[in-house]
């Protein structure tokens, strides 16, 4: 009798002494990473963290970096944010990718401000899932490679300027902008992503020049334009073979907001425009 | 009245509030200009009431004696056919003393005439320097003078070819502030220098209605100086700080410029206030417009965002690259370490 009640006892204790032990949950105000950091299991964040130049972060697989909606200065977008100055390399994987998303128990879009990389040592990011941010990722200034990842339910989902990026197989939806830039003198690629169902597919602000060639993407069911020049987007941009949801020439410009709305604006052209999505793509 | 008004204000205000004498001369192509009307004005308005008003002497000279703040200066001749600007407008007036040269340029009446579209305006013209086309200038347009016309505007337009025309179509129907700039590096925007030539159109603001182009003649003058040791966009005081630019290797950094911003966020706009191109020590001063906190970065060139392998670096003493100054302090011994930004 004792026995079987020693052996009751063990069996209710195995199950707790097999679990894996959680790691502790990460949570920072304001913080800055000067020297080296890794990040995995549960990061909270309330303020902006800054990686310096000086600094390096590594984001483990599965890490889910979550921010709290502090509005400081009361515009009404969220002021956390992760600054990145220095090295990031964030590399998710399919099974296992990072999130980037709102502590909020409703999250909305603009519930934190951004993961921002500025004048960065080049930069990895793979599996990554970025949502409820103004924007799900800003580069400026910076070499990165962006890809796998998906960017959702934000402002602007991808976000850059004066960069030399490749753009590759991610997932950019329900945004209201998917891609917005201004190219000032990038280079890059972006290719093989599927950019739907957001207001606006590309919103090309100024200074573009088609040096950062977008091709090969799957441009589709963005509801107000598929491509949208801003007001001092004077040049002419081509984006080339390009699956843009139909294959009626009129009907694709027809969803492009360029001189045809405005004189003082360039061109947006849809040359070699394919006739099936793009393989390859999420 | 409204001038009786101000002299007797001002003749009420305490002395301590006449912080600043204004001297200045009026000339045309090196003489002086006698008998002109130079006013003080609140803003860049040259048609509206001034503070305070006189008449260049025999040697074009005038002065004013005037409360601390922001004016811009102005003249013109009785007939108004001749109309007097300073490239430095607006200046802020404090208990040192200021000289600021006017220069003359002839005025001549706008033609309007209609436009091919009856739902947006038009503005068209010609840049000149001593009569004469002006190429390679740029023309701006403002919608108002928040930012004391500087930056790039609401619209500016390509650089003038050698007729020194220039045009704007498909402007919506409003009033617009017209200035021409060509600067001798060739650059869009940044500050104006000496030698650079500048162009404020006597007739600011222009009213541009649907249906009509308007057609102008746009006279600019060449900058005779420039501030020496700052080249601060709003103003030169006692708030101030100084130090040293250097290269990744701790060595001074030459011909960089120092930058300070009120957003943390520097982006695209234009800084509060800006140094002259450091030298071979790479020490600089910028003098800032008030107290408060700025976020301070150095860079090779002015105007535009900072290109790839241009010279450029953050402040690194605190990590939004923010520095709190009280006004009237000035901080000595920052350091900015620059490097070229690479994108390989």
């Amino acid at each position: 009798m004792r026995l079987c009640r020693r052996l009751l006892i063990l069996l209710l204790l195995l199950p707790g002494a097999c679990a894996r032990p959680q790691p502790a949950v990460l949570t920072f105000g304001d913080h800055v990473i000067a020297g080296a950091e890794t990040w995995s299991g549960e990061v909270r964040i309330r303020g902006v963290v800054t990686v310096k130049k000086s600094g390096s972060l590594t984001i483990l697989p599965g890490t889910r970096v979550l921010f709290a909606k502090v509005d400081r200065d009361g515009d009404g977008i969220g002021d956390a944010e992760l600054l990145v100055e220095g090295r990031l390399v964030a590399r998710g994987r399919s099974d296992q990718p990072i999130l980037f998303s709102s502590a909020e128990q409703e999250p909305a879009p603009a519930d934190w401000k951004y993961l921002y990389l500025d004048f960065a040592r080049p930069a990895e990011i793979s599996h990554l899932i970025s949502e409820y941010a103004y924007s799900g990722i800003q580069i400026h200034f910076s070499k990165a490679q962006l890809t796998d990842s998906e960017f959702r339910y934000n402002i602007d989902g991808v976000r850059f300027s004066t960069v030399n990026l490749e753009l590759a197989r991610n997932l950019i939806h329900h945004n209201r902008n998917g891609l917005r830039y201004e190219e000032r003198r990038s280079t890059g690629r972006v290719h093989h992503n599927t950019i739907r169902d957001n207001d606006v597919g590309l919103f090309v602000v100024t200074r573009s020049s088609g040096r950062v060639l977008v091709e090969q993407n799957n441009i589709v069911n963005n509801r107000e334009y598929q491509v949208k020049f801003g007001l001092q987007q004077r040049r002419d941009v081509a984006f080339p073979r390009n699956w843009w949801g139909s294959t009626d020439r009129q009907a694709i410009q027809k969803r492009f907001f360029d001189q045809r709305f405005d004189h003082a604006l360039g061109r947006a052209a849809a040359p070699q425009f394919l006739l099936a999505p793009v393989p390859g793509t999420p | 009245m409204k001038t009786l008004l101000l002299v007797l204000i001002l003749a009420l205000l305490p002395q301590a509030a006449v912080a600043g004498r204004v001297s200045g001369r009026v000339v045309a192509d090196d003489r002086p200009l006698a008998g002109l009307r130079v006013g003080a004005y609140r803003d860049l308005l040259p048609g509206s009431e001034p503070l305070a008003s006189t008449r260049s002497n025999a040697e074009g000279l005038y002065h004013f004696d005037l409360p601390a703040g922001r004016y811009a200066f102005f003249a013109a001749d009785r007939d108004h056919r001749l109309f007097a600007f300073s490239g430095r407008n607006p200046v802020i007036v404090g208990k040192d003393d200021l000289w600021l040269g006017l220069q003359a340029v002839p005025v001549s009446a706008a033609v309007v005439s209609d436009y091919d579209d009856e739902y947006s305006a038009a503005l068209e013209g010609r840049v000149l320097f001593a009569g004469k086309p002006l190429a390679g200038a740029f023309v701006y347009l403002y919608l108002d003078t928040a930012e004391g016309l500087k930056g790039q505007g609401y619209r500016m337009s390509p650089p003038t070819g050698a007729d020194g025309s220039f045009f704007f179509d498909n402007l919506p129907e409003s009033s617009y502030f017209v200035l021409a700039r060509q600067r001798q590096n060739g650059q869009q925007v940044g500050p104006v220098l000496a030698g650079d030539r500048i162009g404020f159109y006597p007739g600011n603001p222009v009213v541009l209605r649907a249906g009509k182009v308007m057609k102008i003649e746009l006279a600019t003058v060449e900058k005779q100086h420039s501030a020496a040791a700052s080249e601060t966009l709003l103003a030169t005081g006692t708030t101030r700080i100084s130090g040293r630019v250097v290269d990744a290797a701790g060595q001074p950094a030459a011909g960089v410029h120092v930058f300070a911003y009120t957003n943390r966020v520097i982006g695209h706009q234009r800084p509060a206030a800006l140094s002259s191109p450091t030298g071979a020590d790479g020490r600089f001063q910028v003098f800032l417009p008030t107290g408060g906190t700025y976020y301070l970065g150095a860079r090779e060139f002015y105007g535009d965002s900072p290109a790839p392998g241009e010279r450029f670096g953050l402040y690194q003493e605190t990590a939004d690259h923010g520095l709190t100054v009280a006004t009237g302090e000035r901080v000595d011994k920052l350091r900015i370490v620059v490097e070229p930004i690479r994108l390989e």
